[in-house]
């Protein structure tokens, strides 16, 4: 029958074992990225499809969502052990099953701070990471033109727009001037990269932005923030950002009940940002007057906890979708996206994180309820970082041309399943 | 339980009180279906909407064994919709344990059914769910294949589906070289 590869073999002409050559696509769409990376050497027809932009578009937007569990680095003190602990990456899958990305390899000073249709974003000293743990390719940025100081990972952001099918990478550069130890982040200016493009862009904002929580989420391929807004009873406001455009825009807070008149100098809540279930979400904690509204460390729960989904992004709509009262031991949640698939993610201050089933509307967070995820030792847990990921073979090599990209990228082994 | 959509100018046949349709496969042989199983089917849904079909709905693009297999899985996931609308504790919550179990024992009973067929048999479901537009055994069959093919080396892909090498050993050495990491074979 069949003998060795590359000589010319014939096969005996079995009845209908081929693949109806239409489904062909619907077939590889089903496969995981470790898979399709093996299938495009089964054939050129196979290669093609798996290389096809097309194809690579339609199995990133099949591919399961899961959550990434970020912990930056750590450096302890002498007194306990001095040693550092690099920074970590966890994926928890659709069984609720963590695996740590061993294989993702981080330089200590990498410091994640988006992740969009597969791709990561690593903030370095002196440059940016983009990287696709799934394929292995890797591109190196240079940051925006004088920026070295005073510079930090929640100032950048990156997303993604469905129709222009563009990334781009947005930096909020904080006012010089303003800038002093414990002060809120203002910014006049942002700043723009488009992948593939040669430079960095200035945009002006239409009005000064200050950005409260520092939590940013891309929705739909519009950027969302928390700023600080005079003109609304509560002191602050959504502005978004559309990626296409490059227009701006303000949204009026949900209408969650303040108990009294809140103001800029005096707020009654805290809001935070996060994105479920492809919605831009407000949470609302009742505030703890000790923290300062622009700390960039993980919330405690307290009281009642509101979620509130934007549910349109043209009429500005919001729907109350949670309500969830704190237990009565501390929780914290990571940032910026802890609620996955109807569950929480919660931690506490031992290093131990749970997740609690969230049946409906209406939450009690019971601790007998929590089910254990894992135990981040002696990461810590305030700093623990939450966003969405999911294996695509989106492509990082076709803007390596670029002008600002400044290093070669450098191979990464795959995720170990 | 039977869909009422079915009554503009449809005399479809009634069975226990259960309205019918008739089918005929490409080779000739007359199969029945309950009209609520039909329904899963957007195509069929659409004739029987159109009335006309007195004397049976020809499917010649259809063989009898493939058509079988098809009211099969059609009966199985109507008659389970139809005991789910029916079940009150599924009315009150989203997530009830009754309605996660069930609908794993419809996602094994599918699994038993695809694991059954020979391979042009499982190829002839797929393109007969295709073209009566059956998005559920459309998936249940392409994720088959899809498991047929993890974790197979790229020759016993070729061996099991009868496709043929056109890459030269140059081309299969650079593609070996560029994702390195992933050809463990």
């Amino acid at each position: 029958m069949a003998s060795e590869e590359h000589t010319v073999v014939h096969y005996v002409e079995k009845p209908d074992t081929r693949i109806p050559p239409d489904f062909i696509e619907e077939i590889l769409l089903r496969l995981p990225i470790s898979s399709l990376l093996k299938l495009r050497r089964v054939c050129k027809q196979w290669r093609n499809m798996i290389s096809d932009p097309h194809f690579i578009m339609e199995h990133a937007y099949r591919a399961p969502k899961h959550l990434l569990l970020y912990l930056p680095k750590v450096d302890l003190p002498a007194s306990l052990c001095s040693k550092t602990l690099k920074c970590r990456a966890t994926i928890i899958d659709e069984k609720w099953s963590p695996w740590t990305w061993a294989a993702l390899h981080m330089d200590p000073d990498d410091h994640l701070f988006a992740s969009c249709n597969g791709l990561l974003c690593f903030y370095k000293t002196y440059t940016l990471k983009i990287a696709n743990p799934a394929t292995g390719q890797c591109l190196h940025l240079l940051k925006p033109d004088g920026i070295m100081l005073h510079d930090f990972h929640y100032l950048y952001s990156f997303g993604f727009h469905p129709t222009s099918r563009e990334y781009k990478l947005v930096h909020f550069l904080r006012e010089p001037q303003r800038y002093k130890s414990g002060q809120p982040f203002h910014f006049n200016t942002i700043q723009v990269y488009t992948l593939g493009e040669d430079k960095w862009r200035d945009i002006r904002v239409p009005r000064p932005c200050c950005m409260v929580n520092l939590g940013v989420v891309t929705v739909d391929g519009s950027m969302y923030w928390l700023t600080e807004d005079e003109e609304t009873g509560c002191g602050m406001s959504v502005a978004s950002f559309d990626l296409r455009e490059e227009t701006f825009a303000s949204i009026q807070l949900p209408p969650f009940e303040v108990k009294e008149i809140a103001s800029c100098a005096t707020p009654k809540i805290a809001c935070y940002i996060t994105e479920i279930d492809g919605k831009v979400c407000i949470v609302t904690i009742p505030y703890q007057s000790h923290i300062p509204r622009w700390r960039r460390y993980n919330t405690e729960l307290s009281g009642r906890m509101d979620i509130w989904a934007l549910e349109s992004q043209t009429e500005h709509k919001w729907f109350l979708k949670y309500s969830i009262q704190s237990p009565s031991v501390h929780r914290y949640v990571p940032q910026p996206c802890f609620i996955h698939r109807e569950r929480i993610i919660l931690q506490d201050r031992d290093g131990n994180a749970w997740y609690h089933d969230l049946a409906g509307k209406n939450v009690q967070i019971e601790h007998r309820e929590e089910v254990k995820l894992l135990d981040i030792g002696a990461y810590r847990f305030y700093e623990t970082q939450s966003y969405f990921y999911k294996e695509t073979l989106i492509p990082l090599s076709v803007y390596a041309g670029a002008a600002i990209v400044c290093a070669p990228p450098r191979p990464l082994a795959p995720p170990v399943a | 339980m039977a869909a009422e959509k079915g009554e503009k100018g449809a005399a479809a046949k009634e069975v226990a009180g259960e309205r019918m349709v008739t089918l005929e496969s490409s080779d000739g042989e007359e199969f029945h279906m309950s009209e609520a199983a039909a329904q899963l089917s957007t195509l069929l849904r659409h004739v029987i909407e159109g009335g006309g079909i007195d004397n049976g709905i020809p499917l010649p693009k259809v063989a009898a064994r493939t058509l079988e297999k098809v009211i099969m899985y059609c009966e199985k996931h109507a008659k389970a919709a139809a005991k789910s609308d029916s079940d009150p504790s599924a009315a009150a919550g989203s997530s009830s344990d009754n309605t996660a179990a069930a609908s794993e024992d419809l996602e094994k009973w599918d699994r038993k059914l695809v694991n059954g067929l020979s391979q042009d048999a499982l190829f002839d479901l797929i393109v007969a769910a295709d073209y009566l537009v059956i998005d559920g055994l459309l998936d249940a069959t392409c994720r088959k294949v899809a498991d047929m093919m993890k974790g197979k080396t790229p020759d016993e892909i070729r061996k099991i589906f009868n496709i043929l090498n056109d890459f030269t050993k140059e081309e299969e050495e650079e593609m070996r070289r560029e994702y390195a990491w992933a050809f463990d074979d």
